[in-house]
């Protein structure tokens, strides 16, 4: 009787123990899941667009990634370096990162090259699309890459019309460009047709730096009869455009010739362009977050299709009158920044 | 005891069934109670969220319908502010290139003159990049812009960047009406998809915008916009394109969202354009309050239900435990333990069971105790009345076996003179004098063979039967000395005997006497019996045992006769109607058998016969060379 009564107890102990392990697993179920913490690498490849790590930063915020928290990132500058480009996503692929972030576009192809093989994502910003071995397409980019385009072909264009609009009896155009830089070709494609309707010579100038630069303008000058050689600057979209001390062996010499220069709109050292048609650069960085949120949550990304950057129209109207240069009203109506 | 544990195995105790009880009533209870309750909130929780949803879907639908309707302001509001057709062509290109500054949206500008000829363009991205927005116009445009002073096309993808555009046109008229021509302008729709995302519903909502065919305009995952998805197979999507577009839906669905999740969603036409914005919210966030609800009373229910069930142990002991110990008492009092009494304490009525039981147990202690006495009481009658019996019975024996001495004596010596006289030894006898003697000697023999039956069962009856068992006896020889005897005494009737004996039966060890008078006894009776027919003799050996059989074709013997045929002193009607007789031969041959240690049993179906069946060992090993038979 008693070990019945004795085996009873032990049931009613084994029952609460169950009742109240259930209880305490539906208590303490949302309590035991770590949050994941994303590692991201990003490869700022020029100096000139640091500002799109942090407009992709801001972004990532925006969507939830709270740096710190559940999201790190590596950033790793240089300026246009190919060899620093691989060592540096070489590191990132050592650290197995979530994702690669790299701008502009010989960084990216760099980084989708040197990932080629592991499982690690690219995400490119700033980067041409246009005869570089990038990605398949814009909607199916393929490979583990996807990202925000540079519509270089077209700025590339809409510099030489506002050039064009600016200086209308311009018939050489010096296009001074970093050689070797591999989207430069499908910019001066785009533009070769449009120069070839108006008449207009385009003067192709591969350079390293700004001695180049200087000795290339000294060159133009004595060689032609009336010491300037050419009508206009034209900047492409490429680091040297970027570079102040080009700038200011350019700007110099645009200045003392009172010819314009412009296509990327830039200061240095008192020296500058008149007009910039361009991608903005933070807005680029917070374009990126979105393709980089959906890559982080596990979508494909070369099923994700590449993004544009939008352009905008910049004048410095006051170094436009210093270079005796008349800018129309219909011109400035049409840019969405006017420095006077 | 054993029984009350068995018991308890099979039925379930007191305790556990108020316990369970106890605890299933209120579960139950708290099961409908919350149950009624998390309804009444999912109704409730269902109608706000259709009222928010409604809410924000119109707020989200006002956003786009504004993004639409400023850039035909700003169109309309140039037009009306510039006469652009009769303007210079600097003043046109100045006033497009304003408008084309003042907001992102617009990608190209063209002012086109009565006659649908481009009088200026301006672009935001190269002239040879874009295409003649004019071509795009076509005749129901063209008539559209004309009588109802707007336009809007249907949404097409820019073949580089796969962003989504529309051509939104407004007509210059003079002031009273006359027409002069058509502002065009290329709109990008991705301008739009920020106030998409910007819209926020709760915390994981989100917006999108579709045209009347489904295909995403606008959404935060731009990646979807831009490879043109088309989205019709959503619900509300579907509820859109199947119905016009005055058509107000006023309540939400659940359905499968545009990001595969389970969401509440409504949507809301916006007319012109012809698109409707979508909102969704994912379910679990929509019902966040009714679930944490639904949780929090599941873990009441939970809580109170292991609450109810401790305390249906706790009342369910107090209850049963006192019945408990009240059932161990009258275990034990069933054991044995008869001054045992029931403790008396517990609710009123437990402690009026346990005075009844144990004034009950002090009556039942009374009355066994009574009964013991009696029944030693008669006990020890029934002893003393057992032992007079029994000596009786040896007295009678004594008697009969010591009378059955006597009178055999005199009867031998009444045989042998008679023997003497027939044969002549005392002088010549005629025939009939030799007839009387024979008969006379016949009575005396018949009248000796009752004494010596009488005499074997009262050796018997008193234990004092002797057995004195021989090796080597020859039953074969035996058996066909009983055969030649019985087929005389069978001459005169139309019985055959026959015989199955085996001719390999080997040498007995037994009384032999006893034996041949078992078997004489059961072929005798069937002579008896047996008007006509068989009668079979059987012998065979059986391992360690020799089996005898006889079998006739007599009157049989009914079932309740072969229970008494082996009583002494018991005859059937059928046996005293054939042969009288004391009825003792099957009595003593069984006795006979038994202290062989053999068995006899009888076979009978009544009108066809009997089978009267011996088996006995060859053996005598475990039976001593004299032994006496049990009665």
């Amino acid at each position: 009787m008693f070990d019945r009564d004795n085996s009873r107890t032990r049931n009613h102990k084994k029952w609460i123990i169950l009742i109240v392990a259930i209880v305490m697993s539906i208590l303490l179920s949302g309590c035991v899941e770590e949050p994941k913490v994303y590692r991201v690498g990003v490869l700022a490849g020029l100096n000139y667009l640091a500002d799109i790590t942090e407009g992709f930063k801001d972004e990532m915020t925006r969507l939830g990634y709270v740096e710190g928290e559940n999201i790190t990132y590596d950033v790793q500058s240089t300026d246009f370096d190919m060899d620093t480009y691989q060592s540096i996503v070489q590191g990132f692929i050592d650290d197995d990162v979530d994702l690669i972030l790299a701008f502009p576009t010989e960084a990216a192809v760099v980084a989708k090259e040197t990932t080629e093989g592991t499982d690690i994502p690219v995400v490119f910003s700033f980067a041409f699309i246009e005869e570089i071995d990038l990605i398949d397409s814009v909607l199916e980019p393929g490979g583990n890459i996807t990202g925000v385009r540079y519509p270089g072909p077209d700025v590339a264009i809409k510099r030489l019309e506002i050039m064009l609009e600016l200086a209308p009896d311009a018939e050489r155009i010096w296009v001074p460009f970093q050689r070797g830089y591999p989207s430069i070709e499908s910019q001066l494609n785009a533009m070769r047709p449009i120069a070839e309707e108006a008449g207009i010579t385009l003067l192709d100038a591969p350079v390293d730096d700004a001695a180049e630069i200087e000795a290339e303008l000294e060159e133009l000058a004595e060689s032609s009869d009336d010491g300037v050689g050419i009508d206009a600057i034209l900047l492409l979209a490429d680091p040297i455009s970027v570079t102040p001390d080009a700038i200011v062996a350019m700007g110099k010499f645009a200045e003392e010739h009172e010819i314009p220069l412009g296509g990327a709109l830039i200061e240095a050292d008192g020296y500058g362009t008149i007009f910039g048609v361009n991608v903005d650069i933070i807005d680029a960085g917070k374009k990126t977050a979105p393709l980089a949120d959906k890559v982080l949550q596990g979508t494909p990304a070369g099923t994700i299709p590449v993004v544009s950057g939008e352009t905008f129209l910049q004048i410095n109207y006051t170094r436009a009158q210093d270079v005796g240069i008349e800018v129309s009203d219909s011109l400035l109506n049409q840019a969405n920044e006017v420095i006077r | 005891m054993q029984t009350l544990t068995q018991e308890s195995h099979k039925t379930r105790s007191l305790t556990a069934t108020l316990a369970w009880a106890l605890f299933a009533l209120s579960v139950v209870m708290l099961l409908v109670s919350g149950g009624l309750q998390m309804f009444s909130n999912f109704q409730t929780q269902r109608e706000a969220i259709s009222n928010r949803q409604q809410i924000i879907a119109q707020d989200a639908s006002r956003r786009v319908s504004a993004f639409i309707q400023e850039q035909f302001s700003i169109l309309e509001t140039a037009i009306r502010l510039t006469d652009l057709t009769a303007a210079s062509s600097v003043e046109r290109e100045e006033t497009l290139g304003s408008l084309l500054g003042l907001h992102l949206a617009f990608r190209q500008l063209v002012l086109l003159d009565a006659q649908q000829e481009e009088l200026t363009r301006v672009s935001r991205l190269s002239e040879v990049g874009s295409g003649r927005l004019g071509d795009r116009l076509d005749s129901d445009a063209l008539t559209q812009i004309r009588q109802e002073g707007r336009y809007i096309s249907p949404v097409y993808i820019e073949p580089i960047t796969s962003e989504p555009m529309v051509i939104m046109a407004v007509p210059e008229t003079t002031i009273l009406g006359e027409f002069q021509g058509t502002l065009v302008a290329e709109v990008n729709l991705k301008f739009m998809w920020e106030l998409i995302a910007d819209i926020k519903i709760g915390e994981q909502g989100l917006a999108y915008v579709v045209d009347r065919q489904g295909n995403l305009i606008a959404f935060s995952d731009v990646g979807r916009v831009l490879k043109g998805e088309n989205v019709s197979y959503l619900h509300t999507v579907e509820e859109f394109i199947n119905n016009p577009s005055t058509y107000t839906k006023t309540d939400v669905s659940t359905y499968q969202g545009i990001q595969r999740n389970r969401v509440v969603g409504t949507y809301i036409p916006l007319e012109t354009p012809d698109w409707a914005v979508v909102t969704e919210l994912p379910w679990n966030e929509a019902y966040r309050e009714v679930i944490q609800e639904a949780i929090l009373s599941t873990i009441i229910i939970l809580v109170m239900s292991i609450l109810a069930g401790l305390l249906g142990v706790f009342v369910a002991r107090r209850l049963a435990v006192p019945l408990v110990d009240l059932t161990q008492t009258a275990a034990q009092i069933a054991g044995g333990d008869r001054n045992l009494q029931a403790v008396v304490e517990g609710p009123s009525e437990v402690v009026r069971l346990a005075t009844a039981f144990n004034s009950m147990t002090a009556q039942m202690r009374d009355l066994i105790g009574n009964l013991e006495q009696r029944v030693a009481e008669r006990t020890a009658e029934l002893e003393l009345k057992a032992a007079d019996l029994a000596r009786a019975n040896q007295y009678k024996s004594e008697f009969l076996a010591s009378m059955s001495h006597e009178l055999r004596t005199p009867l031998n010596a009444i045989l042998t003179f008679n023997e003497l006289l027939a044969i002549g030894t005392f002088g010549p006898v005629n025939d009939e004098q030799v007839d009387y003697l024979q008969k006379s000697l016949q009575s005396g023999r018949h009248l000796l063979s009752l004494i010596n039956d009488v005499l074997d069962v009262a050796k018997i009856q008193s234990g004092r039967m002797k057995l004195f068992i021989e090796d080597g006896f020859d039953i074969k020889q035996e058996l066909k000395d009983i055969v030649a005897s019985t087929e005389v005494q069978l001459r005169d009737k139309p019985v055959t005997l026959v015989t199955e004996i085996d001719p390999e039966f080997p040498p007995m060890t037994c009384d032999k006497r006893r034996v041949r008078q078992v078997l004489l006894n059961l072929v005798s009776n069937a002579v008896k019996f047996t008007e006509r027919g068989t009668i079979t003799l059987v012998a065979r050996k059986r391992g360690d045992e020799v089996l005898f059989a006889v079998i006739d074709t007599g009157p049989g013997i009914t079932q309740e006769d072969r229970i008494i045929i082996f009583e002494p002193f018991v005859q059937t009607e059928d046996g005293i109607r054939h042969a009288g007789g004391t009825g003792l031969g099957l009595p003593i041959s069984k006795s006979l058998v038994e202290a062989h240690g053999g068995r006899i049993w009888v076979d009978s179906t009544p009108g066809q016969g009997s089978k009267f069946y011996v088996l006995l060992p060859l053996s005598q090993d475990q039976v001593d060379r004299t032994t006496e038979s049990q009665s």
